[in-house]
């Protein structure tokens, strides 16, 4: 289906959490036609019902032309553009889903497959990049975009800027217009293992802030630990081949300060409680959502690890949530390590 | 502690906030301190009290703090000279305090003002390379609690900065070198126009979400007048830069995002400096900003923005539409 609006295009969005959900409606307010599925459809048919995500995104009234679809297939009929937005574990498994209907899509030029999931690939550890290059080859245009992004924010059309990726020089400007709006900048840059390392990493810092915090550590501690948080991502940005400018934009700095000073962030309330001397179980109870800092603190260790990049913040997190170090132990230990005397 | 001959001797030029911070948290290290105040009554008033009343009040001085008004008698002995004096003019505060000081002495600019290294290019062997600046996100109030803090001390001569380091040390504080003395100064400076902006963003209710991307924007605005003005970049996304801004924006007492939520509420600069007894760095520095930026040829749209806002009357609304409108493309 052609849209009358030249500049309007036919998009499918896969995922329906509060971040599909957001994605959705900021693309159908931009007056596309925008179809989300997801693999749990009771939240499909809420949205198609209610006009709202009651499960993941509660009191957000979404656009009419946000409509929900059972079987991915129908969704991306005659679409020119997917966009991802489900967990990093299942990325692979939703990309495959989605490369089988590719058939499907508009034919008149090469489709385009955008994903706003953050995080490592599971089990290999690899960015969504790579994973996207082995799966899809040739047969799609792809990009990433990432920023400072609350869903709970974006889905109400606040303000918000973004990094949009993309090795396509050629379609890159148009497929970031899909996404600009009055409220919502979208830069661009070929970076597109810088844009994705910042993501992947954040939440591990944010740990470590909601620690300092939970602690009572105060503001100079946490601006130190943000800082050389910053410091630890971009190395190993860097050494996984990215830009070191990339890593000071909306996607690296512009997330981290989101994720470590926003109170909607989880993984800040997960290091507010571990500071705090609450067991890791009892707070991630209380959240009631998933906590992916808890994953990713395992998968950039060992990432880390594996390219020999010296990560002494995401040590620690990895030793307090999995083998059981006391914050306190940890932020001393770190603190020794800071500047040496020469 | 070793025998008190032995240990480096402090002078901080200054009764600041930051200055007594400074001099407690050494002087609890066991180091001779003094702390020189700008006039006698004042410096009475210190040594009666036993404490800074009127900006640290709950802090007692250690035993090996002393407090001093001569520089003539305070300076000469010092290995380490920290200037935290209130005024415009760091230049002015170095020059009034030069001739007490002995050669080799090490001076630490912890005024946050950008000078000395304009200063060293304009008057070379003047100001000396031998002047550093430190700069960093560092609350006094927290920093003598004995909490855990950083900052960053930078200048030419590498000798003079571990030096330096060396002294300012302590278990809670935590001092970084850098050779970007020209960083270090600007960022410590031009950071409070992000405060300032990022009191707009509160007062305008942008959200978290655009409130991170304005600090990133500005961050990478004030970092290109810094390379421009010979700084490097990755220093603004250091302690300096984006370390100081996220404690400032933190901070519900910062004089500058208190502006900038006054100027969203309908007030103009000079209503808003009328009701307040203090300075605010900000408004200052986005005009030496500007002129600076011009100078050197650098485009800077959201400091540009405020100054309209607070000089020229331009809202704080339209301000962010226009900024909002600026067609984006590569972000570097």
């Amino acid at each position: 289906m052609n849209s009358p609006n030249p500049r309007t295009t036919s998009i499918t969005v896969v995922g329906s959490g509060s971040w599909g959900t957001a994605i959705g409606a900021w693309l159908a307010r931009n007056g596309h036609d925008v179809r989300i599925w997801d693999i749990d459809t009771s939240v499909i048919d809420d949205i198609n019902a209610t006009h709202c995500n009651n499960r993941y995104l509660p009191d957000c009234k979404l656009p009419e032309n946000l409509v929900g679809y059972r079987a991915l297939e129908s969704a991306m009929t005659d679409c020119s553009t997917v966009v991802l937005a489900v967990p990093s574990r299942v990325f692979e498994t939703a990309l495959l889903n989605v490369t089988s209907h590719l058939d499907r899509m508009d034919s008149s030029n090469t489709p385009t497959i955008v994903w706003g999931t953050k995080g490592f690939a599971q089990k290999t550890g690899e960015l969504l990049s790579h994973v996207a290059e082995r799966v899809l080859g040739d047969t799609a245009v792809t990009a990433a975009i990432s920023g400072p992004s609350f869903a709970y924010e974006v889905v109400r059309g606040i303000p918000a800027g973004f990094d949009l990726a993309s090795k396509s020089s050629e379609r890159i400007e148009s497929i970031a217009d899909l996404f600009r709006s009055e409220n919502i900048l979208v830069y661009t840059t070929s970076d597109i293992i810088g844009v994705q390392v910042g993501g992947a990493t954040k939440n591990v810092i944010a740990i470590a802030a909601g620690i300092s915090d939970g602690l009572g550590f105060g503001i100079n501690a946490r601006a130190l630990l943000i800082t050389r948080g910053l410091a630890e991502m971009n190395r190993l940005n860097v050494a996984l081949g990215g830009s070191a400018e990339t890593m000071m934009g909306l996607s690296g700095l512009g997330d981290l300060v989101l994720t470590c000073s926003g109170d909607l962030s989880r993984n800040r309330r997960l290091g507010l409680g571990l500071g705090q001397g609450k067991p890791i179980d009892e707070i991630v109870e209380e959240i009631g959502q998933e906590v992916e800092g808890i994953q990713s603190t395992r998968e950039t260790y060992q990432i880390g690890k594996k390219m020999d990049v010296f990560m002494p913040m995401t040590e620690c997190m990895y030793r307090i949530l999995y083998e059981g170090l006391s914050p306190l132990q940890a932020a001393t230990e770190l603190m020794a390590i800071g500047p040496s005397l020469k | 502690m070793s025998s008190p001959l032995l240990e480096p001797r402090v002078a901080v030029v200054g009764a600041t906030t930051w200055g007594t911070a400074l001099a407690i948290i050494l002087a609890r290290k066991g180091l001779p301190v003094s702390l020189l105040a700008r006039t006698d009554p004042e410096a009475q008033r210190l040594q009666a009290d036993r404490r800074n009343a009127r900006f640290l009040p709950s802090t007692p001085f250690p035993e090996s703090l002393t407090v001093a008004a001569d520089p003539g008698e305070a300076l000469p002995s010092a290995d380490l000279v920290i200037i935290a004096a209130p005024s415009h003019s760091v230049r002015d505060n170095i020059r009034s305090v030069r001739e007490s000081l002995t050669p080799g002495v090490v001076i630490v600019s912890a005024g946050q003002r950008f000078g000395i290294a304009r200063w060293q290019a304009d008057e070379p062997g003047y100001g000396g390379d031998g002047i550093c600046a430190m700069s960093g996100p560092n609350f006094a109030d927290e920093i003598v609690q004995g909490k855990f803090a950083s900052t960053v001390v930078a200048g030419r001569d590498s000798q003079l900065v571990n030096r330096a380091q060396e002294i300012l040390m302590t278990g809670a504080f935590r001092v970084y070198t850098s050779d970007d003395l020209t960083g270090v100064e600007l960022g410590g400076a031009l950071k409070n126009i992000i405060a300032l902006g990022a009191g707009i963003a509160d007062g305008l209710e942008m959200g978290d979400n655009g409130k991170a991307a304005f600090i990133t924007r500005g961050l990478a605005e004030i970092a290109r007048l810094g390379v421009a003005a010979g700084a490097q970049a990755l220093t603004f996304a250091g302690l300096a830069g984006l370390g100081d801004v996220i404690a400032t924006c933190a901070s519900r007492l910062s004089r500058n995002r208190y502006v900038g939520e006054q100027l969203t509420m309908g007030r103009s600069w000079p209503e808003i400096r009328e009701a307040m007894n203090n300075v605010a760095e900000g408004v200052n520095t986005t005009d030496a900003a500007l002129a600076m930026a011009r100078e050197l040829g650098v485009e800077m749209p959201i400091t540009e923005a405020t100054y309209r806002v607070l000089f020229e009357d331009l809202s704080p609304h339209d301000a962010v539409n226009q900024l909002m409108e600026r067609p984006p493309r590569s972000e570097w």
